[in-house]
């Protein structure tokens, strides 16, 4: 039976019993999904890479923490997004963090597209920055709920364990999100074809 | 429908999450609605783009790092700690951490019982009055002493332990016992 065979809560269990590489066949599980939201939570990819880390190291060192009546991805990103919410927390205070510090000052907003040319991918780095640069402008409650529903497709119901928040909350917090993302990116739209 | 209802149903239409009734009343609204049209599609563009992932990508190396910080964080660690969360280690399991628990609390009460201090009495004992003889005497400050207030010290009687250990508290149980014995008729 190969790993792919067990499901996330199996494999902890065996990390749980001793069994090291159940704990490598979740990393490399999560290591992407959770890169991208942890990614699109700060906007930095290094100190994206160096919480994710923590985060993995927290699962290895408290793995006897976890039990089976949450789902273990609920577990992963609740660390992840704590992780994360504390280190902007932290640099909030310090008052070294800001969008300008990311390198994503400036560039234009443009819509998604499936055409690989290289202007086009060039357009596409320039809408991931701007979407980024808007996701930064989001609270941190409504930024959490967007990226968890929409970049990392979780239902709301897992949404709903992972932020100790009402079923109601999550869906209205959503949709709340959507619409003042919506309206940053717009704002940011209309201030390039100003400067056009 | 108006545009504030199509507002807060936006999102439950992308999630699929509308009722039948609502659905067609949310369409109706859509074609009739430009704004509102606009709105949706914006909100459908960003949410396909959020959907397609992000450029940046882990370094190749990155679990190789990983693995390099479990060793190093576990080697600066003692080893009754390492034991108890290293794979294959003769760790301990839940119910025996929960026994150790446990056992540690109780050890902890008990130290509690045995050394709680002895509280200073709120009020005098019965029976222990003036008459039958002061608890302390008092001494007369003496000029250029370490007692130049002129509120009399006290050289014997019982401080509590609490007392003995806090000055502060000493002295403004001492006080109080002088004030009430002054204040007496």
């Amino acid at each position: 039976m190969t790993s792919h065979e067990y499901t996330d809560e199996e494999l902890i269990t065996q990390f749980q019993a001793g069994n090291e590489s159940a704990y490598l066949e979740l990393v490399e599980r999560f290591k992407n999904r959770l890169f991208s939201f942890i990614y699109r939570f700060v906007g930095d990819v290094d100190l994206a890479e160096d919480l994710l880390q923590d985060t993995l190291v927290k699962v290895y060192t408290h793995k006897h923490s976890y039990r089976e009546i949450a789902k273990f991805s609920t577990w992963i990103y609740t660390i992840a997004g704590n992780l994360a919410r504390t280190e902007l927390r932290k640099r909030r205070r310090r008052a070294t963090f800001s969008m300008s510090a990311l390198g994503l000052g400036g560039r234009e907003l443009e819509l998604p597209s499936t055409d690989h040319t290289p202007s086009k991918i060039h357009e596409g780095v320039q809408t991931e920055a701007a979407i980024q640069r808007a996701l930064g402008q989001l609270p941190l409650h409504f930024r959490t709920v967007v990226i968890l529903r929409d970049v990392q497709e979780l239902s709301y119901d897992e949404i709903s364990k992972i932020m100790k928040i009402p079923l109601g909350t999550v869906k209205s917090r959503v949709n709340r999100a959507r619409l003042r993302l919506q309206e940053i990116l717009s704002n940011l739209d209309e201030n390039r074809r100003n400067k056009d | 429908m108006d545009c504030s209802d199509f507002r807060v149903l936006a999102s439950a239409h992308l999630d699929f999450e509308l009722s039948f009734a609502k659905q067609r009343s949310f369409l109706q609204h859509l074609e009739g609605c430009e704004l509102c049209a606009r709105l949706l599609a914006h909100m459908q563009k960003i949410q396909l783009h959020l959907k397609q992932g992000v450029t940046a990508s882990l370094s190749p190396d990155f679990v190789a790092r990983l693995q390099e910080r479990l060793r190093t964080d576990l080697a600066r660690r003692p080893a009754w700690w390492r034991r108890l969360v290293e794979p294959g280690a003769s760790g301990l399991s839940p119910a025996s951490l929960g026994g150790l628990a446990v056992a540690a609390m109780a050890v902890l009460a008990i130290s509690l019982s045995l050394f709680r201090p002895e509280a200073a009495p709120l009020v005098e004992p019965a029976g222990q009055s003036l008459q039958a003889g002061p608890p302390f005497k008092l001494i007369p400050a003496q000029p250029g002493s370490a007692n130049p207030s002129g509120v009399a010290d006290v050289s014997t009687g019982s401080d509590s332990l609490l007392e003995r250990r806090d000055p502060a508290r000493r002295d403004f149980s001492r006080q109080m016992k002088y004030v009430s014995q002054v204040g007496r008729p």
